[in-house]
């Protein structure tokens, strides 16, 4: 019986592990905290960046949770409701000859573009921002599923015809886990996109989050808090890509990826 | 010894033999940038009910366009493709394909695949356990059941398709060069086992493949298409008994009608 190996693909291999130190160990060379290299207003040590561990304390967490709310909240709902109309174009001629030239319109638009109205609409709201998010992601997933949808190999469709699958059972048992490994690749660049959007968010006025940290470290002149808010953003997008690679290999474990 | 013919003689009545598929007068053409192609020109054919037809030829010969009439994933462009009498409108359970390409639905388990006809169906859950351990029996993959076709060689990922396509239970089995990308030890005895299935379990079966051993080994009667117009040279009824074995292949009569129909399929093109 032949049987392969999945790769093991999370595994940090020593050659990974040795370019992360490597870069901290740069950082504090060229520091203050070592050869003095720059300036430490322009580019912190790292006892600063510590420093503002301290500082920060509480806020640290509230300010990632805020953040972590909004991330799933505009992840959830963008997939979600992308998923769904991304479906129906491809179910329903009509609607999808009717939303298709909309949507391929309005996508390449930059959603941040948008941030003026939505200031305009919700000022420094909550709702402002949840919709910026979930634009951003909706669009792209939107897409993808689309394209997904219409990339599945006609063969199994034809070959559960045939077999008597009804409508749904096709889009239940057929379309539904043949679309799964294609969507990995635009979740990933989801996740990338809604950390970048809520940023853009948090920067328009917000009461927490790291973007909101972040942009009040700049009027503070608080460049290790600034530096201290992208390596907590470097971590949480990496916790979320990580998670997603898991459940996602999970959703696959069938196929050869 | 008489050779198979259209009728059975049954205690001094003769029995028509039932027609369960019927093209008539069938027309096919493609529109291809402009430029029309007739893919099947004038295809008449019979196929009776419990009967193995293998249709044979060089590819562009138009039996594969003969095979998606008959499974409803293709309309003519004139004439008719009945079944029991009925016009022929799209795809259904009646009909189930075996595709040349690998069909297996690699997200299902070996045993969901084989059940997803029956369940699809809605039949009975007690019902559908008893048909899938059937025919994971007969496939010789039984201690397979739980595993994903990814992990399976091409030869058994193709004993399932076949389970699957059996499972179903349709009144038709079409099948589009099942073998024709497996090795040739593996095709050999696929055949056997095929050959032996349709002895036990009758079923109409049309069979679609570019290798005239294989038709021949394999049918009941052989239709021998020619290319542009793709139509029908020549149909042969071949009397090699229910169950055939590997050693038919060397045999006089199997290899002199070998050479008669090479003859009718022409020459290669001069490359």
């Amino acid at each position: 019986m032949k049987t392969r190996k999945k790769a093991s693909k999370f595994k940090l291999k020593p050659l990974g592990l040795l370019a992360i130190f490597l870069s901290f160990f740069t950082w504090f060379i060229i520091s203050d905290d070592g050869l003095k290299l720059i300036s430490p207003v322009k580019f912190p040590p790292p006892t600063h960046v510590l420093n503002a561990i301290e500082f920060l304390n509480v806020k640290l967490l509230t300010d990632s949770i805020s953040t972590i709310a909004r991330v799933l909240f505009g992840l959830i709902v963008g997939t979600i409701l992308g998923s769904i109309i991304g479906a129906v174009v491809v179910f329903s001629k009509k609607i999808g000859e009717f939303l298709h030239p909309l949507i391929e319109s309005a996508r390449p638009v930059p959603v941040i573009a948008m941030i003026p109205f939505f200031l305009m609409w919700f000022g420094i709201e909550e709702p402002g921002k949840l919709l910026l998010v979930t634009i951003g992601v909706f669009m792209l997933i939107v897409v993808n599923v689309s394209e997904s949808i219409r990339n599945i190999p006609k063969i199994y469709i034809q070959a559960a015809q045939t077999l008597g699958a009804s409508k749904y059972t096709i889009r239940r048992k057929i379309l539904l886990p043949a679309v799964v490994p294609n969507m990995i690749g635009p979740l990933r660049v989801a996740i990338a996109l809604t950390f970048t959007l809520v940023v853009a968010a948090e920067f328009m006025g917000a009461q927490s989050g790291i973007g909101y940290r972040i942009l009040e470290a700049r009027r503070l002149f608080n460049p290790q808090v600034i530096f201290l808010g992208i390596i907590q953003l470097g971590i949480l997008a990496s916790i979320f890509d990580f998670a997603l690679r898991k459940f996602m290999a999970h959703l696959t474990r069938w196929s050869e990826r | 010894m008489l050779p198979f013919s259209g009728s059975n003689e049954v205690g001094g009545i003769i029995l028509e033999n039932s027609t369960i598929l019927e093209f008539k007068d069938v027309n096919v053409e493609f529109d291809s940038e402009g430029k029309k192609t007739h893919a099947l020109t004038n295809f008449n054919l019979d196929v009776n009910e419990n009967e193995f037809v293998c249709i044979v030829g060089e590819s562009g010969c138009g039996k594969t366009t003969a095979l998606n009439l008959a499974a409803g994933l293709l309309k003519p462009s004139s004439g008719t493709v009945k079944m029991n009498g009925e016009v022929i409108t799209g795809p259904d359970s009646t009909r189930a394909v075996v595709f040349q390409s690998d069909a297996v639905f690699p997200w299902m388990t070996v045993e969901e695949n084989i059940s997803f006809g029956p369940r699809s169906q809605g039949k009975d859950k007690n019902q559908i356990e008893k048909t899938v351990n059937q025919y994971l029996e007969l496939i010789g993959l039984s201690e397979f059941r739980k595993s994903w076709p990814m992990t399976l060689s091409g030869g058994m990922r193709k004993r399932v398709d076949l389970a699957r396509a059996y499972a179903s239970n349709p009144k038709i089995l079409l099948m589009d060069e099942p073998f024709g990308a497996l090795d040739f030890i593996l095709k050999e005895n696929l055949q056997e086992q095929l050959r032996k299935l349709t002895a036990i379990n009758k079923k109409t079966i049309i069979f679609i493949t570019h290798d005239l051993e294989e038709a021949l080994f394999l049918g009941d009667r052989v239709v021998v298409m020619t290319p542009r117009p793709g139509t029908i040279a020549k149909i042969v009824n071949c009397n090699f008994g229910e169950i055939r074995e590997n050693n038919l292949r060397t045999s006089e009569n199997f290899i002199e009608m070998r050479i008669e129909l090479r003859k009718l399929m022409g020459k290669a093109p001069n490359l």
